[in-house]
């Protein structure tokens, strides 16, 4: 842990993004790179310069002397603009330098840990508060940690060590007695449910970075009368995040806890360019990118060519249909089964709010997994899943062969793999790595 | 009071000559100290008082290991042997596991005659009634007989013998194994010292006339041929094997056991102390695996000169009369005569979490423990805690650094990392499935794992060096002649083809063909030219071109645990000053005085939390000290 090591701890895409160095090379690496003036704490300007001298951005950099710093080593944090090409500039230039190589995943953390400057369980806090952006996420988090996540997997490693234990057993028994029996089947169930189980934790990353939600409709639906009211009723706009492209606008806000990205909005509020805008392609391109999709219809107007045309075109599996402007006369009403075109439907009005909360509730019905369900939000714990079920099988593979030995092998692992979630593993070192692993990169 | 003054000095007291206090003897005084052995009865040394038969599953690993450095058992096995098999073939390599059938008595006669042999070692039979200690450290030993001897060092190998009690039905009486005398005064002394004793409790089935039984209606069990042996020292072995016999238990056999559970000691509550889950008795059977319909028994030869055998399988305290109905409702045993009726036997046994790793009492230094004593069951388990205590008994007498043999290195470092770190709450018996390094922890590499290592103690022959040395360059030998690629042939495509395997096209590496299935070194030497390197290299060869992804595999995970295994924590440590620990992990820490980081890690109890935090701990520590 001589070595220094560099990230970028904020997303690009902000408008400024934070380069971290830290480790005993990183003063003299600041001074190589960064022209203003180092001294501890303080925040001085100056320009980030190529070793041909040329400017690379005007910035601004702190310098934290050990063991006063986040990591408690010699560290320095260098703000420049958040484009992604003065980004990936910088981290070439600090790499081409040979100074400092790039941190590990949550090694910055580690490190502050390392050096007594914070204790495990403060460690993993500032994991989950980096990674949980909502209350909802919050909520994940702490139950997954009270045992959510646990008695679940518990459960596979109990189903596990049971096969583990009877090849085990047939194997420590003179006298052939005990059989190891046919556990393909259970090998390749389990295989399949842990596979499963690490697919429903990807999905339920929505947790962490946001679902995305596109409101798609027809010209005058009331698209951005929806978004605000939905979006100042909770008062919750975190962050305007400039967009992929020019003309769109993403608005991070939280619906009930749930954090939520609306995209393509910038279309929906300049009503001018909902033209060139509208229909079948935008429609598809939204539901392509989108978890959720609303799908708007005007209750006071017959539906239309335009509307059934986008009805076609999105997944319905994702799509919720709103009925909008309850407060004028109805025409469109949803059947009764409380569908429209096949798509579960919910009647609203912008104006006099009402309906607003049942749409929220089905929002968040449809992105978060109810409390009970095991939510893996967590890449810790994927890769467990995944690598548990890789070890299954390989081990049924093996134990076709008659290499019970090796194949006894792989079940442990894979065992060891499922402990690591619920901390009950015995390598106690890698699971610390593996904590930290999972740390945002830079913090 | 005191008619003649003791003259007799000893650099080191073994007490008890079973199987562990035997190789402890053996290990020491062939380390060059002086050694005392003290025995209840001489015509028990090194007694097979339950099975007559030596290895099986990861039992066989400790025997090669105790050869490997240097013990006697492998050999001693391989002079007394009346049967020979290689048990789980069919399962890979790495949990291959020899058996041998033993002449019981001969095992008997051959150990003492070694301890007789052996001019460091005075065997005498007496009891020992006080351990001595002079300034915490042992200084002699005073028997029952009135004996006071000096000594530096003492191993306590008392098996079964500790206050014992055994039951069969409703007799009850104090004594040791097979009618054998208990010892009665050591627990006391132990207690003084401070050691805390618990009762554990193990059990033997009945012994059969031969000739009562009907073996045309068992299913025999030969041995293998050529005749496989334990000691890395023995060549060949040619021999008359004798074969053991399969039978079952059935309904009725259950039904008369079911019957009579309330004249079983084990539910009358006559026995009081935890018995092992592996080896349980047929009525813990019938009461646990109730769905069962029968069980299998093994009958074993117990020697050539004797017509009894052993009923493996048959454990049981039921009374007398029980025994006999319930063992003549067996196929082939309609007509059974008992010729010694089954037990169950209860002893004192210390808490093996005192010990250090080398298996020394952190109370008095210089008291080390071996065997039963310690909480397992078993020769083997007892074997190699013997010659492992006996080594590092010298050691500490001679004042060098301990031997210090790992998890990663041996089963018997498995044994003891798990008695002196896990403790055991049931007779602990040795499993493959126990060592996490097992692709590594080989039988047939106990040789290149271990016998190096223990070159410094002196316990390796130059023979023994010598052979292992050539081993090892056969070994390499080998591994550099199967780097060469040649080009596909006719004659490779026929061999693959008889095999059932797909050709091959191109130039191919050797090593690669005899990664594939069914394809031998010797299959390869036919067709090209390769060195002949032997038999056992030859193995080692083909199960490193196996194997070698699970072996490197192994090999860094072993990385690992040696960094945390070198982390060492200071002996005075206070874990309760250090915050942040829970209170269940001071407590064990506390109890248990881990040597290392690696240590702490494996104790139950201790989190990868209070591990993290320990870590920290140390390494602000040092930070201090720097």
């Amino acid at each position: 842990m001589d070595d220094t090591v560099f990230a970028l701890s904020t997303p690009v895409g902000g408008a400024i993004a934070l380069m971290r160095i830290s480790g005993a090379g990183s003063r003299a690496l600041l001074e190589r790179i960064f022209t203003g003036r180092i001294e501890h704490r303080r925040v001085s300007y100056g320009r980030i310069v190529d070793g041909a001298g040329e400017t690379l951005d005007v910035c601004s950099a702190v310098w934290f002397e050990a063991p006063n710093s986040y990591t408690g080593e010699d560290m320095a944090e260098i703000s420049i603009h958040g484009s992604y090409a003065v980004a990936a500039r910088l981290a070439e230039l600090i790499a081409s330098t040979g100074a400092a190589r790039p941190a590990d995943p949550g090694e910055f953390t580690k490190r502050a840990y390392l050096n007594g400057k914070m204790d495990l369980a403060q460690a993993e806090a500032v994991m989950d508060l980096i990674a949980s952006t909502a209350e909802r996420s919050r909520r994940a988090a702490a139950r997954q940690l009270e045992g959510g996540l646990s008695s679940i997997v518990s459960s596979y490693y109990g189903r596990l060590k049971r096969v583990c234990a009877r090849l085990a057993a047939a194997m420590d028994d003179d006298t052939d007695e005990i059989e190891a029996g046919d556990a393909s089947e259970e090998l390749s169930a389990l295989e399949r449910e842990l596979e499963a189980l690490a697919e429903g934790g990807l999905r339920s990353r929505v947790l962490r970075e946001g679902a995305r939600i596109a409101i798609i409709g027809s010209p005058n639906v009331g698209k951005s009368s929806l978004l605000n009211a939905l979006i100042m009723r909770d008062r919750a706009i975190v962050t305007p995040i400039p967009g992929t492209t020019r003309d769109t606008v993403e608005e991070a806000a939280s619906i009930d806890g749930v954090p939520v990205v609306f995209i393509d909005t910038a279309g929906i509020r300049d009503t001018r360019d909902e033209v060139e805008l509208i229909g079948i392609e935008r429609s598809k391109r939204a539901s392509g990118e989108a978890d959720l999709i609303l799908w708007l219809i005007e209750g006071s107007r017959e539906i239309g060519r335009g509307d059934e045309d986008i009805r076609a075109s999105v997944d319905a599996g994702k799509t919720l249909a709103v009925i909008t402007k309850s407060d004028l006369e109805q025409v469109v009403f949803p059947d009764a089964g409380g569908r429209i075109g096949g798509i579960p439907a919910v009647t609203v009005s912008s104006i006099t709010g009402e309906g607003l909360d049942e749409l929220r509730r089905a929002i968040v019905k449809r992105l978060a997994p109810s409390d009970s369900e095991a939510v893996v939000t967590n890449t810790r714990h994927i890769t467990a899943l995944r690598g548990a079920a890789e070890r299954i099988s390989a081990a049924a593979a093996l134990q076709q062969d008659g290499l019970g030995d090796a194949a006894f092998f792989e079940l442990r692992e894979a065992m060891e793999s499922l402990a690591s979630i619920t901390g009950r593993s015995d390598a106690a070192e890698d699971l610390v790595d593996e904590i930290f692993g999972s740390f945002c990169v830079g913090k | 009071m005191k008619a003649f003054a003791n003259s007799e000095e000893y650099d080191i007291a073994v007490i008890g000559a079973g199987h562990a206090g035997c190789e402890a003897a053996l290990a020491a005084a062939r380390m060059g100290l002086k050694a005392l052995v003290l025995c209840i009865d001489l015509d028990s040394v090194a007694l097979m008082a339950c099975n007559p038969s030596i290895g099986g599953t990861s039992k066989g690993h400790l025997v090669r290991e105790v050869d490997a450095l240097g013990g006697e058992m492998g050999l001693a096995a391989d002079g007394c042997f009346i049967q020979m098999r290689m048990l789980n073939t069919g399962k890979g390599p790495a949990v291959h596991s020899l058996r041998a059938q033993m002449d019981k008595r001969r095992y008997h006669e051959r150990m003492k005659a070694a301890l007789e042999n052996e001019p460091n070692i005075t065997l005498r039979q007496d009891e020992c009634a006080r351990i001595l200690t002079e300034n915490g450290r042992v200084s002699g030993v005073v028997t029952t007989l009135g004996a006071v001897y000096a000594c530096r060092a003492c191993v306590v190998c008392s098996g079964v013998y500790l206050n014992s009690r055994v039951h069969t039905g409703e007799y009850h009486r104090d004594r040791g194994p097979s009618g054998l005398a208990s010892a009665t005064l050591l627990s006391d002394s132990l207690r003084e010292l401070g050691f805390e004793l618990r009762r554990f409790k193990t059990g033997t089935p009945p012994r059969v006339k031969g000739s009562s039984l009907d073996l045309d209606k068992m299913q025999p069990q030969f041995g293998d041929e050529p005749i496989p042996h334990f000691s890395f020292m023995t060549d060949r072995l040619e021999r008359e094997q004798r074969p053991c016999f399969l039978t079952y238990t059935n309904r009725k056999t259950h039904d008369i056991i079911r019957e009579n559970l309330d004249r079983s000691p084990m539910f009358t509550g006559a026995i009081h102390a935890t018995g092992t889950r592996y080896c349980p008795s047929i009525e813990d059977k019938i009461v646990r695996f109730a769905d069962k319909d029968r069980h299998q028994l093994f009958i074993e030869p117990e020697g050539e000169t004797t017509d009894e055998m052993y009923v493996q399988g048959m454990s049981t305290s039921l009374p007398r009369d029980v025994q006999e109905a319930m063992i003549r409702t067996v196929e082939g045993m309609e007509n059974c005569v008992i010729t010694r009726y089954g037990y169950a036997i209860e002893y004192d046994c210390i808490d093996p979490t005192e010990l250090t790793a080398a298996l020394m009492s952190r109370r008095a230094p210089g008291l080390f423990f071996a065997g039963q004593i310690n909480g397992s069951s078993g020769y083997e388990e007892a074997a190699a805690q013997g010659v492992y205590a006996g080594i590092n008994a010298a050691l500490y007498v001679k004042g060098e650094e301990p031997l210090v043999i790992g998890r990663s290195d041996a089963y018997l470092g498995v044994l003891c990392d798990d008695l002196t770190l896990k403790g055991t709450n049931e007779p602990y018996r040795m499993m493959t499935c126990r060592a996490e390094y097992r692709m590594m922890l080989r039988q047939d590499n106990a040789d290149l794992r271990l016998t190096e290592r223990a070159y410094r103690t002196g316990l390796i022959s130059s023979a023994r060096y010598d052979r292992l040395m050539r081993k090892k360059d056969s070994i390499a030998l080998g591994k550099s002649a199967l780097e060469r690629t040649v080009p596909a042939s006719e004659a490779l495509n026929k061999l693959l083809a008889e095999r059932g395997l797909s050709e091959v096209r191109g130039g191919t590496e050797l090593v690669t063909l005899l990664k594939r299935k069914g394809i031998s070194y010797l299959d390869l030497m036919e067709l090209y030219d390769l060195p002949d390197i032997g038999g056992e290299a030859r193995e080692e060869v083909e199960i490193d071109a196996l194997y070698g992804g699970y072996i490197k595999r192994q090999e860094d995970e072993i990385e690992k645990l040696k960094r945390l295994d070198g982390q060492l924590i200071p002996e005075g440590i206070d874990y309760f000053g250090i915050t942040n620990l829970r209170t269940e992990a001071r407590q064990k820490l506390s109890a248990i005085r881990p040597q290392s980081l690696g240590q702490a890690s494996r104790i139950s109890g201790v989190s990868p939390a209070d591990i993290a935090v320990l870590s920290v701990f140390l390494r602000r520590e040092t930070d201090r000290q720097e």
